[in-house]
Order: C-alpha cells, then sequence, then structure tokens
C-alpha cells in the first residue's frame, strides 16, 4: 500500500477535490437563495467544453477559462429564468439543462474539431510558483502544485462564509432562501437576490468544469464531467448547507476519487472498471447516514409569488 | 397629539373577476388615534389593507397620506409613506435573530462591507427599549412564543418608520393574557403619537380599545361610530352599542349558537395517561359518544401532536388510546381510522387534500378500501368513486366545475366543504375536527358547526381542537384547556368564563379549577 | 338552531357513475392536450434548427433526412417502432414515479442492470420457448427493481433526494455491467468481447415483420401500456401510489404509509426500466453488450414529460421519439449532424414541458380568494 498512501495521493486528492468545491459552492450558493440547482452537471460540462473551444480558437488557457466562465454565468440566468421568472419545477428546468448540456457538447464536436468524441489538445492552465512555500517540509510540495483554480476552490469554504454570515449581501440571500415573503416584506427584491444566487452557481460551477478540462487534461472529452456536479450536490448536502463541513465533504470525496485513481496505477488487484465506481459509492454511503432535511434551508425549491 | 386627518382613503373600488371586493369606499382617519375596523371574512377588509399597504392596486379611488396623495405600486411605497401592516401570517425569518429580523434590508456596516452585528443589536433593543417591549434582540425568532413574534413585527414596522400602523386580526391565535399585553402596546404607541387601523370581526376588542370604529360589509363601510368612554363600561349602553354594530357588520341577527348535549352515552375515544415523550402528555381524555369536547389553549401547546397521536401518526410512548372499546395504541392509522375515526385537518393543504388531484380522487380518500369504492382483488371501482364524489358534492353543496377538475381550482371554503363532507361521511364514531372552520366565512363557519353537532346528535363523539377560544365555547358541551402538553383545566362552557380558561391557557394567574 | 343554507351546486355531477375513463385516457381536457403535445414537439424542432446550422448542416435538409429516414420506406418504419419500443416502456418507468411524486432519473441504469441479467437468463438457463424469454424478461425487472430498492429505501427511510441517489447509481450500474463483460469478467462471452454470450433461441422475442428487425416487444409494450393505465386508475394501489404522489402527509393521515408505497413505487418503475433493457436485449440485439441502450432511459424523461405522463399520452410521446432515433441515423449519414443531436431536442422537449406550466397557470386561474 505504500505506493498509494503518499503525497502524491494527498496532491492528486486536492486535484480532483478542486471542481468538487467550485461546484459544490456553487450549488450552496444558489441553494440558500432558495433555488435547488441540479443543474450543476450541465454547466460544468458545458463550462468544460466553453473553456476549451475558447482556448483552441485564442491559444490562451486564460481566455479559455474566461469563456467558461461566462457561459457559466448565462446557464444560470437560464436555470434563474426558468425557476424565478417562470416558476417553473426547478428540478425538471434543470433536468432540461443538463439534457441539453450533454447533447450540445457532444453534437458539437465534430463541426468544430473534425473528429469524434474529444477534442484536440489545447494550452493548459499553469501552475503557481510560490517562492518560499517550496522549501517547506511535505505542505510545501502540496502547495506548489496548484494552480490558480486550486486556490480559489480552496478559499471558497472562508470566502462563502464570510459572506453568508457577515455581510448584508449573505443575510439578504439567506432570507430569500428561509422565508422570501419576509424578506421581500422589508423592501429587498427578492427575484433579483435570487438571480444573483443561481448565476454566481452556474458561474461557479462552469469554473469546475473548466478545470477538469484546462487543467487536469487539456482537452474536452464528450460527458466528460462523469457525474461529478452531481457528487458536488451530495457534498452539499452531505455538508448541511454549511460552508466548512460542505469544504470537508469534497475532499472525503476528491481523496476517494484519488484513491482510486492511484489504486489503478498501484496495481491494487481491484479490477478498475469497478474501482471507478468508488467515488459515487462512497457518495451513497455518506448521503444514507444523513439523516433529514432538516438543515436544508426552508424555502429552497419553493418559488416566491410577487404581490 | 396631531390633529385632522392622517390617511385618508376616497372611492376605493377593487374588482376581481365576479367579484366587487371593495365598492367606493371612503375612510378617513385621525392622526394619533386607534380606528376599529370590522367586518365579516369576505367584507372586503383585507383587499382594503391590501390597497392601502400597495399589494395591489385599486381600479380607481385615491389614497392621501399626511395630506399628500399617493400612488402605492408596491409595499416599499407605502412603507416609505410611514404605513407600517402586521399580518396574519408573520413575515419574519425564523432562522434570523430578532435583530437581524429588524436591520435586514438596511443593515449597520462596518467597512462598509460587513454587517455591523454589534450595533444591529444593540440599536434593536433600545427601540424595544422605547416602546417598553419585552424582548431579547439577540434572540432567535424561531424560539420565541407567538405573542413575543407579533411585538418583533409590530417593531420591524416601527424600525422602518412606521406612523400609520395597520393590525389585521392580531389576537387570532394569542391568548387572553397576550392579548391584553398586546393592547397595552398599542396604547403606549398611542401615547408616542402613532395611529392605529385594528381590522377583527372581534366585536369585544373593537369596544374596549377604539376610538372609533368602522363597519365593512360586501366591500363598502356602512357606518362609521365614534365611541365615548362611558359606552365601554359594562352595562346596558355597551350592550346596546355591541348589537348596533353587530346588526351593521353581519347586515341581519346573529345566529343562535347550537343547542347543547342533553344525553350522551359510554366513552367512545378515551385516553389514560398518553403522551408522545417530548411534546404532549401523559394526559387523561374521555370524549364520550354524543358529546362535544373542545381543546382550547395557545397555538404550540400540544394540540396539533395530541391529533397525531389520537390518529396514530406519531408514536405513543406511554399510555393507552382507546377508541370505541378497542385499544387501538399499538395499531397503524388505517386500522384506527376503520374503529371508526374521522379526522377534519387543521391545515387541509398539508394533511386533507391532494390540490393536484380531482375533486372525485380526494373525495374517495379513506374510503377506497370499503366498498362501494373498492372491488375484489385490489381493484378500485371507478363508477363507485364517481357516485360517492358526486354525492359528497351534492350533499355539501361543494361548487366544482366538474368532478375531474382539480382541488387546486376550488375556492378554500369549498376546499374545506369537500373536507368536511368526506369525513361526515365515514358516518364515524369518532370525529377529531382541528381547527375545521379556519378561513371560512360566517355562513361557511355555522354550516360546520351544525355538522359537528348533527354528527354529536346521532350519536358521534367529537374532539373538536380550536385556537379560537369563543369557537369552543359556542359548540362544546364540555371544555378542556392544553399547556405546555398537558390538560391543566376542565369544564363546562356554562361554568367558565374567557378569563378563567384564559389564565389556564397562559399560566399566569392561578385559578382554582 | 340557526338555519344553513346550502348554496346550490352550479354544475349538476354526472349522472350515474360513467367513469371518466376517456378523460383519464388522454387527459382531463383531451384537445387542450393534444394541442400542447403537438405544439411542444414542434417548438422544440423549431429551437433545434438553428442549432443544426451552427452545427454545419441546413436544418431543412436535416430534417428531410430524419423523418425520410423514419418514416419513409418500410425498414425506416419498422426502425422507428424498434426504437420506440424501450423508449415506451421506459417512459412508463418515469412516469409511474413521476405519478408517485418521485423523479427517477435512474431509469438509464436501472435499464442496464434489466438488461445484463435478462440477457444472461436468455444465454445460460435452459427452458421450453415461451417461458424462456417471460423468465428473462421477469428476472430483469425483478433486477431492476432490486437496484431501484436502494434509492427507494434511501428516500423512504433515510430522506435522501432520489434524483442525487439514482443518478450516483446509474454511474455504478455501468462500472459494475463494465466490468462483469470485461476481459475476465463473470459474464463475458468466449467470443465476442464486452458482451455476454448469444442468447438462446428459446429466449429471443421473435420478429413481427420479416425482413425487418420490429420483434414481438412492440406488442408487450402496447400490453404495459395498458396494464400500467389499469394499475395507475382501477387498483387501490394504484390510488395510493397517485395519492402519494399528490400529498404523502394527506395520504399518511388517511391511513396509507407512504414509505412504504415509495419504495413500491421507485421498485415497480425500476421494474419497467429493467423490462425495457430486457426487451432490447432479447429482442433487438440477442444478447447484453456494453452501451447497448444510446440513452433511452434519459430520453425517456422526455418522453414522459411529453406525454403528461398519462400512459396514451407516453405512448404518443415515444412514438415522436423513436421517429426522432431512427431517423438519427440518415442524420447523421446523409446530413452530417450528430446524433447527439437527439438529445439536444430532448433537453428543448423537457424545457417546453417545464415552461409550460406558466401557460397552464394562465389557462386555469382559481377563482378570486
Amino acid at each position: 500500500m505504500n505506493g498509494i498512501l503518499s503525497i502524491n495521493l494527498v496532491l492528486s486528492g486536492i486535484y480532483l477535490s478542486t471542481p468538487l468545491l467550485l461546484a459544490a459552492f456553487g450549488g450552496l450558493l444558489s441553494e440558500r437563495a432558495g433555488v435547488i440547482n441540479i443543474a450543476l452537471e450541465g454547466q460544468m460540462l458545458l463550462g468544460a467544453f466553453a473553456g476549451v473551444a475558447a482556448a483552441w480558437w485564442t491559444h490562451s488557457a486564460v481566455l479559455g477559462l474566461l469563456a467558461a466562465l461566462a457561459v457559466g454565468a448565462l446557464t444560470g440566468l437560464v436555470h434563474a429564468w426558468f425557476s424565478v421568472t417562470l416558476r417553473t419545477d426547478q428540478i425538471v428546468g434543470a433536468t432540461a439543462i443538463n439534457l441539453l448540456a450533454v447533447g450540445l457538447t457532444s453534437a458539437l464536436i465534430q463541426p468544430i474539431w473534425g473528429q469524434p468524441g474529444t477534442s484536440p489538445s489545447v494550452p493548459k492552465f499553469g501552475r503557481i510558483d510560490l517562492p518560499l512555500v517550496q522549501h517547506l517540509p511535505f505542505v510545501g510540495r502540496i502547495l506548489d502544485h496548484l494552480s490558480v483554480l486550486d486556490w480559489a476552490a480552496l478559499a471558497l469554504a472562508p470566502v462563502v462564509w464570510i459572506v453568508l454570515f457577515r455581510t448584508p449581501f449573505g443575510l439578504r440571500l439567506r432570507g430569500c432562501g428561509e422565508n422570501p415573503e419576509a424578506t421581500a416584506s422589508v423592501g429587498i427584491d427578492v427575484v433579483r437576490v435570487r438571480y444573483q444566487a443561481v448565476i454566481l452557481s452556474g458561474l461557479l460551477a462552469a469554473a469546475g468544469g473548466a478545470y477538469l478540462s484546462l487543467v487536469q487534461v487539456g482537452v474536452f472529452q464528450r460527458e466528460m464531467t462523469q457525474g461529478r456536479g452531481f457528487i458536488a450536490l451530495a457534498a452539499m448536502i452531505f455538508g448541511k448547507w454549511r460552508p466548512v463541513p460542505v469544504l470537508g465533504a469534497c475532499l472525503l470525496f476528491g481523496m476517494a476519487d484519488a484513491f482510486q485513481v492511484r489504486a489503478q496505477t498501484a496495481g491494487v488487484h481491484l479490477p478498475h472498471e469497478l474501482l471507478i465506481a468508488l467515488p459515487y459509492v462512497v457518495a451513497l454511503a455518506a448521503l444514507a447516514t444523513f439523516v433529514g432535511r432538516s438543515s436544508a434551508p426552508a424555502a429552497v425549491g419553493r418559488a416566491y409569488v410577487k404581490d | 397629539m396631531p390633529n385632522g386627518p392622517v390617511l385618508r382613503l376616497q372611492g376605493i373600488t377593487k374588482t376581481y373577476p365576479g367579484v366587487v371586493a371593495n365598492d367606493g369606499v371612503d375612510l378617513e382617519v385621525a392622526g394619533g388615534t386607534v380606528r376599529g375596523l370590522l367586518g365579516e371574512n369576505g367584507a372586503g377588509k383585507s383587499t382594503l389593507m391590501k390597497v392601502l399597504f400597495g399589494m395591489t392596486r385599486p381600479d380607481a379611488g385615491t389614497i392621501e397620506v399626511e395630506g399628500v396623495e399617493r400612488r402605492f405600486r408596491s409595499p416599499a411605497d407605502a412603507i416609505a409613506a410611514g404605513i407600517g401592516m402586521v399580518q396574519q401570517h408573520f413575515s419574519l425569518v425564523p432562522d434570523f435573530t430578532v435583530a437581524e429580523n429588524l436591520v435586514l434590508g438596511s443593515e449597520p456596516r462596518v467597512r462598509r462591507l460587513f454587517i455591523d452585528r454589534r450595533r444591529a443589536v444593540s440599536e434593536v433593543q433600545a427601540l424595544a427599549d422605547r416602546y417598553g417591549f419585552r424582548l431579547d434582540a439577540g434572540a432567535r425568532v424561531a424560539d420565541l412564543a407567538v405573542g413575543a413574534r407579533q411585538r418583533v413585527e409590530i417593531l420591524k414596522a416601527l424600525h422602518r418608520g412606521a406612523r400609520i400602523l395597520v393590525l389585521d386580526e392580531p389576537t387570532a391565535a394569542l391568548a387572553p393574557q397576550e392579548v391584553v399585553e398586546l393592547f397595552t402596546v398599542v396604547r403606549s404607541l398611542q401615547a408616542q403619537g402613532c395611529t392605529i387601523i385594528l381590522i377583527t370581526h372581534k366585536l369585544p376588542e373593537i369596544v374596549a380599545n377604539c376610538d372609533e370604529a368602522t363597519v365593512l360589509r360586501d366591500g363598502a363601510v356602512v357606518g362609521t361610530r365614534r365611541l365615548e368612554d362611558h359606552e365601554r363600561v359594562p352595562g346596558p349602553e355597551r350592550d346596546a352599542l355591541e348589537a348596533d354594530l353587530a346588526r351593521l357588520m353581519v347586515g341581519r341577527a346573529l345566529p343562535d349558537p347550537p343547542a347543547r348535549a342533553s344525553t350522551s352515552g359510554g366513552p367512545a375515544l378515551s385516553l389514560v395517561g398518553v403522551g408522545d415523550g417530548e411534546r404532549v402528555g401523559p394526559l387523561d381524555i374521555e370524549v364520550r359518544a354524543g358529546e362535544i369536547v373542545g381543546v382550547a389553549g395557545v397555538e404550540g401547546n400540544g394540540q396539533t401532536e395530541l391529533i397525531e397521536l389520537v390518529l396514530g401518526v406519531r408514536r405513543c410512548r406511554s399510555g393507552h388510546i382507546v377508541i370505541a372499546g378497542r385499544d387501538v395504541t399499538r395499531l397503524p392509522v388505517g386500522q384506527r381510522l376503520r374503529q371508526g375515526v374521522a379526522h377534519i385537518a387543521e391545515d387541509r393543504h398539508a394533511a386533507a387534500v391532494a390540490s393536484d388531484l380531482s375533486v372525485a380522487d380526494n373525495c374517495a380518500l379513506g374510503h377506497q378500501d370499503r366498498p362501494p369504492l373498492a372491488r375484489s382483488g385490489g381493484r378500485l371501482s371507478a363508477s363507485g368513486v364517481q357516485r360517492f364524489a358526486a354525492d359528497v358534492v351534492a350533499r355539501y353543496g361543494v361548487r366544482t366545475p366538474s368532478l375531474q377538475a382539480t382541488v387546486a381550482q376550488l375556492s378554500g371554503g369549498n376546499q374545506q366543504k369537500l373536507v368536511v363532507g368526506r369525513e361526515v361521511a365515514r358516518r364515524p364514531a369518532v370525529m377529531i375536527a382541528a381547527q375545521p372552520t379556519r378561513g371560512l366565512d360566517v355562513g361557511a363557519t355555522a354550516f360546520v358547526h351544525q355538522e359537528l353537532v348533527d354528527l354529536r346528535d346521532a350519536g358521534c363523539a367529537v374532539l373538536l381542537v380550536s385556537l379560537d377560544l369563543s369557537e369552543v365555547l359556542a359548540v362544546a358541551d364540555r371544555i378542556v384547556v392544553m399547556r405546555g402538553g398537558r390538560i391543566v383545566g376542565e369544564g363546562r362552557p356554562d361554568e367558565l368564563d374567557e378569563l378563567t380558561v384564559g389564565a389556564w391557557m397562559t399560566g399566569t394567574s392561578e385559578v382554582p379549577a | 338552531m340557526s338555519t344553513v343554507i346550502v348554496p346550490p351546486v352550479e354544475t349538476p355531477p354526472p349522472k350515474g357513475g360513467r367513469p371518466p375513463a376517456t378523460a383519464a385516457l388522454v387527459g382531463r381536457h383531451g384537445v387542450r392536450t393534444v394541442v400542447l403535445f403537438v405544439g411542444t414537439a414542434l417548438a422544440a424542432l423549431v429551437v433545434a434548427a438553428p442549432i443544426i446550422a451552427i452545427a454545419g448542416a441546413n436544418p431543412l435538409d436535416a430534417y428531410r433526412a430524419l423523418f425520410e429516414g423514419s418514416l419513409g420506406s418500410q425498414r425506416g418504419l419498422a426502425e422507428t417502432l424498434v426504437a420506440t419500443t424501450p423508449l415506451l416502456v421506459a417512459g412508463l418507468a418515469v412516469s409511474v414515479a413521476f405519478r408517485g411524486g418521485l423523479f427517477n432519473i435512474g431509469v438509464e441504469g436501472q435499464l442496464v442492470i434489466g438488461g445484463l441479467v435478462a440477457g444472461t437468463i436468455g444465454a445460460q438457463a435452459t427452458l421450453p420457448p415461451v417461458v424462456h424469454v417471460v423468465v428473462a424478461m421477469a428476472g430483469g425487472a425483478a433486477a431492476a427493481a432490486a437496484w431501484a430498492l436502494i434509492p427507494a429505501l434511501l428516500k423512504a427511510y433515510r430522506g435522501v433526494h432520489e434524483v442525487i441517489t439514482t443518478i450516483m447509481l446509474n454511474y455504478v450500474a455501468f462500472a459494475l455491467s463494465t466490468y462483469l463483460v470485461s476481459p475476465g469478467g463473470l459474464l463475458v462471452s468466449k467470443t465476442q468481447p464486452s458482451a455476454t454470450e448469444k442468447v438462446k433461441d428459446t429466449a429471443v422475442l421473435p420478429r413481427v415483420w420479416a425482413p425487418t428487425r420490429l420483434h414481438a416487444g412492440i406488442f408487450v409494450a402496447g400490453a404495459l401500456v395498458a396494464v400500467t393505465w389499469w394499475f395507475l386508475f382501477r387498483t387501490r394501489a394504484g390510488y395510493r401510489l397517485r395519492m402519494v404522489g399528490g400529498n404523502p402527509t394527506a395520504a399518511r393521515f388517511n391511513g396509507i404509509d407512504p414509505r412504504r408505497v415509495t419504495v413500491q413505487t421507485m421498485c415497480l418503475s425500476g421494474a419497467l426500466a429493467g423490462l425495457a433493457g430486457a426487451i432490447e436485449v432479447l429482442g433487438v440485439h440477442l444478447r447484453y453488450f456494453d452501451s447497448f441502450s444510446p440513452g433511452y432511459g434519459f430520453d425517456a424523461i422526455a418522453v414522459a414529460l411529453l406525454g403528461a405522463i398519462t400512459p396514451v399520452g407516453v405512448a404518443a410521446s415515444a412514438l415522436f421519439f423513436g421517429v426522432l432515433r431512427s431517423g438519427s441515423v440518415l442524420l447523421q449519414a446523409r446530413a452530417g449532424v450528430s446524433r447527439d443531436m437527439i438529445t439536444v431536442i430532448s433537453g428543448l422537449v423537457v424545457a417546453f414541458v417545464a415552461a409550460r406550466v406558466v401557460l397552464e397557470r394562465r389557462l386555469s386561474r382559481k377563482e378570486p380568494r
């Protein structure tokens, strides 16, 4: 087992947690404002696709990331329009986004790149070299290998906590998720706050997707998110909609993924076809220990009707 | 004290398809006074207040506040003009503290980006203290009692600069002692220059607390009357005044309360030492065949849990429940219903109907396992369902476009009639009626009360759970009072008065039983 | 005693006991349902047109290819019905779950499990002709129902939302089935990689329209429409299912155990999904092979929603998606448009059905107050 439990495991655990963190905190913001977001999966996939497509056209990973963020925000806008303005069933509307994301990204690979199933390689996102930390023992090697997005993802937990619990925006956002009518009664525009939260949610999920394509592999493959948006959602629920536990849940699921990947290369005698299922099984097991919905925001999934 | 009208409504008219909710309403309220607004359900009070608070726009008419004509497009406009509204359903975020609820939307800040939490608490506490409200600004609203939440709601309006305060049925869910505290608050607000509009259908509250009373009926003002202090003293003058207002309000003499039971049989429902181990019990209640037992109490004192225990939806941790001679303590809901229990739920949308299913399907609920609806081999007779639903609809006058219409398409009153009809059709030995008239107009209320009385006269045991003390006093043959999940008092309505029952409900003063 | 005036009934209740058979079959408002169905399908095709253009094809050519491929020949027509079969059964699976208040997004995984087990029984067991195919289908249905039991129990007793658990189990089902037919896997064929052995003749759903691939599964699917309708609207178990879907608390207060019904509903939905997979394997491919389903389980969501979750509506919308699926072959070959465009159209249909609530809200306003 020496080959598995190593510093590299921790490192790849963090790598694999990053997309989950980005998406899970996206989900957290949306649901804290009262809108269920099971479109995370589709938003990640569209972000992954848009990132690679833009990076391929512009030869710039940075522009790729920006394009992914823009597309993510757009998908958030669509989800908000459905669930906040039209007041459709939030889960059915998001399912439409997920189906469209799979269909669109798969159907456009061939017309854009002239080859089926996968894009050519594009510029990848670089790591950040920190002059001092790399000399630290153990931690240094981990910190040294992180990209901007890893840093951003790890910073999300404290940042989201502060925003939610220490700023007026956060108070209003939580008000919309707990009791939108009461929040509206003091003159807060619930529709606007929910739009902001859901757009932000799409943006973060797309950043998670762009991480998969632009940082980890540098190509787009059809359906490459493989349910990570749903695992992120599971992490958000397992973390009881609270920033720090959600961070923990994402790291746990990321580690499970890393263990699975490394077990395959380290020659553990378990078939890799089965090991692939490990992150999903861990997420299911985590949800099975979770009791009730009592910690969910009171008004999550409930449309707000003005007047 | 300011003089002249601070609020003047002229010719307010508002129609909904098929209904004229307000028909040229004129209303003038002088500054620093308490105005009572009386009227039955459906008289147009709510619509008028929605207009006043910018929640809906009138088809015609003008609103003047402090001499300036205003057009309210939203509650925000009304708030900006100095109008505050305390509705029956509080608009508070239970998960937030009192202070957070008050500063929401106008948070004090430090370093521009962050909430100044310390200042929020101290400002709110200062405001509460200034008006003499007993409140802890740092407490979580979810942990407060109903009366305290109402004070938070009032404080919220004041915090937002309200000078005219509208209280919509403020005593509906309060115990008598909390009502006393509320009107102390009202008077202290008046002393500080606030103008108050009190919407209610309870005459004694108006007579005791208002300077003037306006009566609405069928969407129009039918009279406004100044109340003199000497008229408030109990006596013939006050009786005449109340009779006067009542006639204006109803447009006819008030119906007599239904007759009391003369005889009752053996116990049909008995609870001995029953409790759920947390919220309710241990308690003993016995309801005899041919008797209506009323359960009074302030909201949240175990009434809901009591009903759930009797029905078997909540697990019984101690004691025994006997229905029609059979110990049902360990039996599931379905078997208890088969023992002859029927249930009018306190919240029909939560526990009685499926709004998206048809009227026919909803009528069948609870009847589906017995002939003629049930057929052999687990089949359901479609024609049986249809006939049964048609019968309920016809017998109880449920207005519905068709039996296939969804329940969501019916008005609240018709939904309730459907539920009452369905449950009465079980020919129950025991009827559990929880808040059976909540939200119903006077006609529908009388109808439901009569149904309960008819059941009683037919030998059914009725357990009537209600937050409306006057309803319990009017209909029940015997009353028990719940507080903290226990029975704290018991008696016959003719032996009891509101203050005694109120004392039991709140536990504020010891009155011997 | 007060007099109680019972207001007159505005519309007289229907005479006698004519059952609302047609109403339940076509939905409450027959004409409106049909108009909404056609409108939604057309809207999805219209909105998909510019996307096809972006993908570099002429939308008109594409649609011509699509419909020619699916309806323009005997073979195309047969292939349309072949594709309709699993879509119809899987669509019923999604619908039954919806009726019971559950969103079963795990139909694809359940379908794979059902296909795998049916294929294995078909290949390994030795049974008389009719019995064999019935046992194989029943086995596939039972296995998929057992697979659905996991999210069912998590939902009923843990309150975990079924959307997340069923989708997780899709990935687990894919991994498990891939493993079982991978080299050295328990069920892999000796001659064919990533597949089970060929199904024995006794377990094959017979072809019914030579020389096409149309098989008896279409009749099974048709029968399932009738059975599902009968179950939902003519049995007490179906009534309980619909009532729990409508309001679980009201059901509970009236002696129906919502947890039990939830578990039953999810398992029933899973069984139907498993049947869809079994029929596909026993009727079309004659062996289970990895990724035999082009996403029938996901299209089924659109099928169910477009069909307004009524059995007959589902049959109609399955036919629509059957046209798209079978036409997509020619679409790809002639117009150069990826078959994935069908998934785009599915997504658009779901979006339009979701957005339809706005229209329905307008059409059925409550009486005031």
